[in-house]
């Protein structure tokens, strides 16, 4: 038997059956809020789309989230907010047809966001929910999540305890400085989609999500080459001072974060609940795959500019693709 | 027998400790339907490769090599096989193939994996673990564990502490003891489930078709690229898997902060790629993991499984913590690998992969 490969669109029927298509009847639709109630916090998140650059001249187009004053961020405006409180996101979906699904947050299946099992938004929604939990979350569209997700739609999602920032979670660890580093790879080809490509036809259509091959490996949209100094890859601390980092995996490839012994890290949290006990980071090394968080603190020991290593692996050979760095100066 | 019945039986089998694999054989529940417990330590099932077609949610049809319970149908996966620690197993291999077949349990030692010739017959016996815990039988073909996951020669072994089929503590010891959460609006105690009210078993599997065409017709090594096009639980996908009463979760929920229907899901990833399995609706407590077992006990929404290893799970189906109005039923939430190329069909089509649902009655 010869080792050459079948072209694999043969044998194919013209039309897939209706099977294929679950989550894609669903109408989009911009509903009153079920049950609404007075909000301790409102957001608005409107969509935007604008370029990211990096260091070998490159740019990509992308899509994300903002608040509708902020300018246009990378990644989506942070949603902060408390314990406790009741939350409102709007969503404005601008031309195209979006969700917001509030990952790691447990609201009602009509809040939750996801097409499949309830309905995109046209226009605008209000998503309601309450916060149960202190944590690091994030926020996404769900919308053919492949395309969209890679194409930037997300971001922090932060619940603070009742006492409000400083403190992971209600008789959890203080913390004195903050970073909020999320790893993202990006795969320029995808660009070239439209925002429904894969939701009809996706032989027809030639696209190709099951195909990821990421050419820029960066900590919030910047690349190694541009990280240092940079301010969302650059957090600054004294020695002894109890640095939070709140790691978010964007990315598609799998992580490996390899922190420097000086900075003693400590994983407390993860996915918005307390580990059974804190952790010191076994071999300073951590693994993690898409959508999962870990909440660190690092106390570093010395002096001196500290970096952190994330390598990008790729999802099926696990081969190293790509590096990208973020850095802890201590003084 | 519909869905539900189905369900509802499973259920309370658990519950009521009588979870052996004499008393589950039921329609669509993925068990090995030939299992039969011979004497209190003694199960015996009977396997039979075969090659066989399957068609993906799409209407492609790729060739398959897989087992069967019975000599006339290959199933995708295999059948669960279900034991209890210290069994003695004798499996009845018989090859209806033309290839060599022989099989692996990674994880059990002892079990002979001498090839069984083409059409030839026989029984390879082992003893089950002490340990409970999940497995994965897997076929070799022609030598190799690879052509033979790729091709969905894979099923799960499930080791259950004796006699204690619904304890946490007997089955994952020291996982209770570990598990944490915080207040619920940081004031408000929560509880953790105490007892396994019903099990998934969830066997992860990606399929390539033109290797599948490649090695069905005898070619043994595994390419490296390209890039699988359908991504199955349990054999299937999409809605499909939404659909399946063996795959999804369906239960009574509990209330705020109180557990309903506790599900022990047992996740077994058989393809090249990690999985990150993320569920909506309730975070779940980590039971095990190959790893990191520092995350066992931790309450997670997302957990990466690394390829060819087993983490098991505990959703604990209470109502929708944050869920404003508080909601106590009638929802349903999707649970799907959050590596999304995993969420794909046909090379492409979203949602048509590793995506099911868990539905709160
Ligand atoms: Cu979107
Ligand atoms: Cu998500």
């Amino acid at each position: 038997m010869s080792g050459g490969l079948v072209p694999i669109d043969q044998n194919r029927p013209a039309d897939l059956t209706q099977a294929v298509h679950f989550g894609h009847n669903r109408p989009e639709e911009s509903p009153e809020t079920p049950g609404k109630v007075r909000p301790d916090a409102t957001f608005v998140r409107k969509v935007f789309n604008d370029k990211l650059e990096f260091s070998d001249g490159g740019d990509v187009e992308y899509w994300a989230f903002k608040d509708p004053d902020d300018d246009k961020p990378f990644p989506s405006t942070p949603i902060r907010a408390r314990q406790g409180q009741v939350i409102h996101t709007t969503i404005e979906t601008a031309i195209n047809v979006h969700t917001i699904h509030h990952h790691g947050i447990e609201p009602s299946t009509f809040n939750d966001g996801v097409p499949d099992s309830s309905f995109t938004v046209g226009s605008r929604y209000t998503y309601q929910w309450r916060a149960s939990r202190a944590g690091t979350f994030f926020y996404h569209c769900h919308r053919n999540a492949p395309l969209h997700v890679q194409m930037g739609m997300f971001g922090y999602l932060i619940l603070d305890p009742p006492s409000g920032p400083g403190t992971l979670y209600v008789g959890g660890p203080q913390y004195d400085v903050e970073a909020l580093w999320a790893a993202y790879d990006i795969d320029p080809t995808w660009r070239d989609y439209n925002h429904a490509s894969g939701e009809k036809n996706a032989i027809a259509d030639r696209t190709r999500l099951n195909r990821f091959r990421p050419r820029y490996f960066t900590i919030n949209g910047v690349d190694a080459r541009r990280s240092r100094n940079n301010p969302k890859t650059t957090v600054r601390a004294r020695v002894g001072q109890r640095v939070l980092l709140r790691h978010l995996t964007g990315a598609y490839f799998v992580n490996v974060v390899r922190f420097p012994a000086a900075l003693a890290p400590v994983v407390h949290m993860s996915d918005g609940e307390p580990l059974p006990a804190p952790t010191p980071l076994p071999g300073n090394r951590l693994e993690t795959t898409t959508a999962e968080r870990y909440d660190l603190i690092l106390t570093p020991t010395a002096a001196g500019t500290h970096t952190v290593t994330y390598e990008f692996r790729h999802w099926l050979t696990g081969a190293l693709a790509g590096t990208a760095t973020a850095h802890v100066i201590v003084t | 027998m519909d869905a539900t019945e189905t369900l509802a039986s499973r259920r309370t089998a658990l519950k009521y400790g009588l979870g052996t694999a004499a008393t589950l054989v039921l329609v669509g529940s993925g068990l090995l339907a030939s299992a039969e417990r011979a004497a209190a330590d003694v199960v015996n099932a009977q396997l039979f490769a075969l090659n066989g077609e399957r068609v993906m949610i799409d209407g492609l049809v790729v060739p398959v090599l897989g087992f069967g319970s019975a000599p006339d149908r290959v199933e995708i996966p295999g059948g669960r096989l279900e034991v209890e620690t210290g069994d003695t197993v004798n499996l009845t291999l018989t090859n209806g193939t033309g290839r060599q077949i022989g099989l692996t349990v990674p994880g059990i030692p002892g079990v002979p994996g001498t090839p069984v010739p083409p059409g030839a017959s026989r029984t390879i016996s082992f003893t089950a673990p002490d340990r409970p815990g999940t497995f994965v039988y897997i076929g070799t073909i022609d030598g190799s564990a690879d052509t033979g996951r790729a091709l969905g020669a894979a099923g799960a072994l499930v080791v259950r502490a004796r006699g204690a089929a619904g304890s946490i503590e007997a089955n994952f010891p020291g996982a209770l003891a570990r598990a944490r959460r915080q207040p619920l609006f940081g004031t408000q105690a929560a509880a953790i489930p105490t007892e396994i009210v019903q099990e998934r078993t969830w066997l992860f599997a990606e399929l390539n078709p033109a290797t599948a065409r490649d090695l069905a017709g005898g070619r043994v090594a595994l390419p490296s690229d390209p890039e699988p096009e359908y991504f199955l639980i349990n054999g299937v996908s999409g809605m499909l898997a939404v659909e399946d009463p063996a795959t999804f979760l369906e239960g009574r929920a509990g209330g705020l902060g109180r557990p309903g229907d506790a599900t022990l899901v047992r996740m077994i990833d058989t393809g090249r790629a990690p999985r990150s399995v993320h569920f909506h609706g309730n975070h779940f407590w980590v039971l095990s993991h190959p790893d990191a077992p520092w995350l066992v006990g931790a309450f997670k929404d997302t957990v990466r499984i690394p390829p060819g290893t087993v983490v098991d799970v505990l959703f604990p189906m209470e109502t929708p913590p944050d869920s404003m109005p508080v909601v106590e039923r009638a929802q349903k939430y999707v649970v799907h690998d959050h590596i999304e190329m995993a969420e794909t069909a046909s090379g492409g089509h979203y949602a048509g992969g590793m995506v099911s649902e868990s539905v709160f009655d």
